[in-house]
């Protein structure tokens, strides 16, 4: 599509662009809706409810949103006459972004419902896998914006990163298993963290999954 | 001197090039999309046709652009060569630059300012009534090819089903998609042939007949050796016409150009496809262009003219300072 200067393959190219901008502002989005999951595990380790309320409201309002950012761009890629060139991959992409928001919101629906206070060594494992999931996000938002600068090389570099903390991620949730069955919980405490654990790690494979999508685009341009 | 004729000819024939390599899957793309013709038939037939048209029609605007805009044959024949030239390098220039940079330019606008740059920069007569209606053609075409493309797909959809049976309703418009999309070939072939040659011609290296055939080869040159990538990727991944809609707009932006043809008007046949396409989505009440697309696309239709122009201007001026005209 390089050499594009055809009007009707410019619109679609455009229609792309669009559709990439609003992955832009989604992914901006699901970070915030990450950032305010973070705030809740850190209220949540601290005991400090009243912040972990806020932070989970946050969390389920940055999760709307992050919907209604999905809905426009999935009507954007199926209305119209001319129509984006890769749009099956791109739809694919927004469900995938969306996804990421919807397993922080599930991570956090179960972070409220735990009301015990947890092990030291269980509440430093979901930290860490926390620290991953924000770590994994930021480096999704560089990839996405650097694939809208048509820089390539380092949008793939950014994915590849993507892939690491996601292998990262899933020996963090071994050992975060091993901590909580090692910690003798009460039957829902135990039953709601692990559940946690496999949200956590789940939220990592979205992520992933996403940069996945960014490298069939970004091949697909070349 | 040869040389010089060397160069206008090789230009003008890459401007035709690149013609036949962009725009050729305005015509029949959507045919090959719905599977109606394999993109061998089509190029072949895009060929034919938009040959055809060069050959039959084309020289209308040859005169206008390579005598009408700035009168090449009154000139010193040394300065109308150089003015040839360096119009047609420009326009080509500015034709690359912009593939390059994926922008939706048009070839006749950017020939036009090219050939109006080129006569300022050596005191020729400009003759700015002649530019003040090929302008006024410019807005008119896409608004005309909508309002057409709009007119014509209440008329069809109203009337196609109750005059042709269901039985034969697939095949009639199959045909029909088949011979709007030759027709859109044969009224590009008609205007566009001249922004390759229309120089050639105008200065008087070749008949207007002579310089169309070079043209006409040169656009299906490009057609066969790059538009069959563009082809299949607008048939296929872009444009999702129902089969009457394509109809309409193909058979609107045809009847569009072809009346600008006739006229000698260069116009732009992708500005009036898009045109055709958006009058024909505004029935269905399909919203074809959002408005920051819309933007960029019109900045890029407004400014090819004007760089063009001072393209060839400054060359023109610059190659005074080293050689006499």
């Amino acid at each position: 599509m390089k050499e594009m200067r055809n009007i009707l393959g410019w619109l679609g190219m455009a229609e792309e662009l669009s559709i990439l901008k609003d992955a832009k502002k989604h992914v901006e989005e699901t970070c915030k809706t990450v950032c305010s999951f973070s705030e809740a595990v850190n209220a949540f380790i601290q005991g400090d409810l009243n912040a972990k309320t806020i932070a989970i409201e946050n969390v389920r309002k940055g999760e709307h949103e992050a919907d209604l950012l999905r809905s426009k761009m999935v009507a954007e890629l199926s209305e119209g006459l001319l129509l984006p060139p890769d749009r099956e991959d791109l739809l694919h992409f927004a469900n995938t972004l969306d996804k990421i928001a919807d397993w922080t919101n599930g991570a956090v629906r179960i972070l409220g419902f735990i009301e015990e206070k947890l092990p030291e060594s269980i509440l430093k494992n979901i930290s860490t896998a926390t620290e991953m999931i924000v770590s994994s996000i930021t480096k999704l938002r560089e990839a996405i914006q650097l694939f809208t600068k048509n820089e390539l090389k380092k949008a793939l570099l950014a994915c590849e990163e993507i892939g690491r903390i996601e292998h990262e991620a899933d020996d963090q949730k071994k050992t975060l298993i091993e901590s909580i069955i090692h910690a003798k919980l009460e039957p829902t405490s135990l039953l709601l963290s692990f559940q946690l654990a496999e949200y956590l790690e789940g939220v990592t494979d979205k992520i992933e999954d996403a940069a996945d999508f960014i490298k069939i685009l970004a091949i697909k341009s070349k | 001197m040869p040389l010089l004729v060397i160069f206008t000819v090789l230009m003008g024939i890459a401007v035709g090039w690149s013609i036949g390599a962009n725009d050729a899957a305005n015509s029949l793309g959507t045919a090959v999309g719905s599977k109606v013709l394999t993109l061998k038939q089509a190029i072949i037939l895009i060929a034919v046709f938009g040959f055809l048209g060069a050959y039959l029609q084309g020289s209308h605007v040859v005169k206008t652009i390579g005598k009408s805009i700035v009168p090449l044959d009154e000139l010193d024949k040394t300065t109308a060569l150089y003015l040839a030239l360096v119009s047609a390098f420009s326009a080509c220039v500015w034709v690359v630059l912009a593939t390059y940079w994926k922008m939706p330019i048009s070839t006749s606008h950017s020939i036009v300012g090219a050939v109006a740059g080129s006569g300022l920069a050596v005191g020729a007569p400009v003759k700015w009534k002649v530019l003040g209606d090929i302008f006024i053609c410019w807005i008119a075409t896409p608004v005309g090819a909508a309002i057409i493309g709009f007119i014509f797909y209440i008329i069809f959809k109203n009337i196609f089903f109750r005059i042709v049976s269901r039985k034969y309703a697939d095949s009639i418009l199959t045909a029909l998609i088949v011979i709007s999309g030759c027709y859109v070939a044969y009224s590009w072939g008609a205007n566009d042939v001249a922004n390759s040659v229309g120089v050639i011609s105008g200065v008087g290296i070749l008949s207007v007949n002579a310089s169309i055939m070079i043209g006409g080869v040169a656009i299906v040159i490009g057609i066969v050796t790059w538009g069959y990538k563009v082809i299949g990727t607008i048939g296929s991944e872009i444009t999702h016409l129902l089969p009457l809609m394509a109809f309409s707009a193909q058979t609107a932006s045809a009847i569009n150009v072809h009346v600008y043809s006739i006229m000698g008007i260069p116009v732009s046949t992708s500005h009036s496809i898009v045109g055709a396409i958006v009058g024909v989505g505004l029935v269905r009440g399909v919203k074809v262009l959002n408005f920051a697309i819309m933007k960029d696309m019109v900045l890029c239709w407004l400014a090819t003219p004007f760089i063009s122009g001072v393209v060839s201007f400054l060359i023109l001026k610059a190659l005074r300072l080293f050689i006499k005209m």
